[in-house]
């Protein structure tokens, strides 16, 4: 099932190609490596399942507050700790931001070769991001939660080519608020 | 790509900057939940989490935020992903100078593979058997008919698709069950990992069995 075991200690993939691996961004050349690497090494493939969860799976509105106050409470150790700076008092949370402010879509927008990766401008102050792509019939296709401002599609999910996809994207600003961006249509091209 | 606000703030602040701190303050708020759920994917109790989480920290800070400014916006990967696989990785280090290495070796590696192709071996109804090859050693014609045996079942795994051989490991090598390696895999259900298993296993004893029909 695997190749005889390759020299592993000296080739596990850095975080870059990792992270890129995870992606999906690599050149099909390194993409192969990292794959016959990951054939023959336990411990990266641990690392592989355990990062592409962490990415894909948003985190628990719990996970938002835990996040909060353990920042708080660190950086009240960083600002005391730390001499010749000023004893403010912590800011966590940034002021409430204007409802007006939603995501530009940026893509996929009309016709594409491609839709495998969601590009959206950063809402200021956001804290996560709330995407869902619809079919041309209303049906969701595809749902994600993340704090960054790209999202990978899965494999699992496959654009029908020469149909018509919408997708939205909700930046949250301030805990249960959410504000939506336009709906923006999106057509994979035939390849003839 | 352009990089995360937050992060460009925070790199383009100098060490001794009035800025420096609230730019770091910013990264925080911004990632700091995304670096509690990788400190807390590694299990135990909640102050080893919070000790894992704030190492993390420290260490992305460190030497005016020096494993920050080593994330290139080439478009390779994406800075959260990115992120993810460093501060995962200072959790082990964390971990490691806190309890030591493991005991894992390559031997232990080598025995979860002999399990795995034998299990494999018996799915298949390959005559393999790992163990017979030590069985067999004083006897030359059985070890080179086993030897043969085995390297037509590695010759045709070699041949298969990455992804059926990525599945095949995850699940007799690693033990995953079926919804981990459909979450690995990006497949939609567990359901599906049991379809393509079924479908690799078909296939390999219908080429285990032509490839020694043909060896005659």
């Amino acid at each position: 099932m695997t190749p005889p075991a390759a020299p592993v200690a000296d080739s596990h993939p850095s975080a870059e190609l990792m992270a890129g691996y995870v992606d999906r961004q690599l050149p099909p050349a390194e993409q192969s490596a990292i794959e016959q690497h990951l054939l023959g090494c336990s411990q990266c493939r641990q690392e592989y399942g355990a990062v592409r969860r962490l990415v894909r799976t948003p985190v628990p509105a719990w996970g938002r507050w835990a996040g909060a106050l353990a920042t708080a409470a660190l950086l009240t150790l960083v600002i005391w700790g730390s001499a010749g700076r000023s004893r403010d008092a912590v800011h966590v949370r940034e002021p409430a931001r204007d409802a007006a402010s939603v995501p530009r879509l940026q893509e996929p927008r009309g016709t594409v070769l491609t839709a495998r990766r969601l590009i959206w401008q950063p809402v200021p102050n956001a804290l996560s991001y709330r995407l869902t792509v619809f079919d041309s019939v209303g049906r969701a296709v595809f749902e994600s939660e993340t704090p960054d401002t790209v999202e990978i599609v899965p494999d699992s999910v496959r654009f029908t080519p020469g149909q018509s996809y919408f997708w939205k994207v909700e930046a949250q600003a301030e805990w249960g608020r959410w504000a939506p961006s336009a709906l923006t249509p999106f057509v994979v091209k035939p390849v003839p | 790509m352009a990089l995360p606000a937050e992060l460009e703030r925070l790199l383009s602040a100098g060490p001794e900057s009035a800025t420096a701190d609230e730019a770091w303050r910013g990264f925080l708020v911004r990632y700091s939940p995304l670096l509690l759920k990788t400190a807390r994917s590694l299990g135990g109790s909640r102050d080893a989490v919070m000790d894992r989480y704030a190492y993390v920290i420290e260490r992305l800070r460190d030497e005016d935020c020096r494993r920050l400014r080593a994330f290139q916006d080439n478009g390779r990967a994406t800075f959260v992903t990115w992120l993810v696989v460093t501060a995962r990785r200072l959790c082990l280090d964390e971990y490691r100078q806190r309890y030591g290495r493991s005991g894992r070796n390559r031997d232990d590696d080598a025995g979860r593979r002999r399990s795995a192709r034998r299990a494999l071996a018996d799915l298949t109804g390959s005559d393999t058997d790992v163990g017979d090859i030590a069985d067999a050693v004083n006897d030359p014609a059985r070890l080179a008919e086993l030897e043969s045996q085995h390297s037509r079942l590695e010759s045709v795994l070699s041949a298969l698709p990455y992804s059926d051989r990525m599945l095949l490991t995850l699940r007799f090598e690693d033990d995953l069950a079926a919804r981990e390696i459909a979450e690995i895999m990006g497949l939609a259900s567990p359901f599906q990992v049991y379809r393509r298993l079924d479908r690799i296993l078909a296939s390999l004893r219908s080429l285990l069995r032509r490839d020694a029909f043909d060896a005659g």
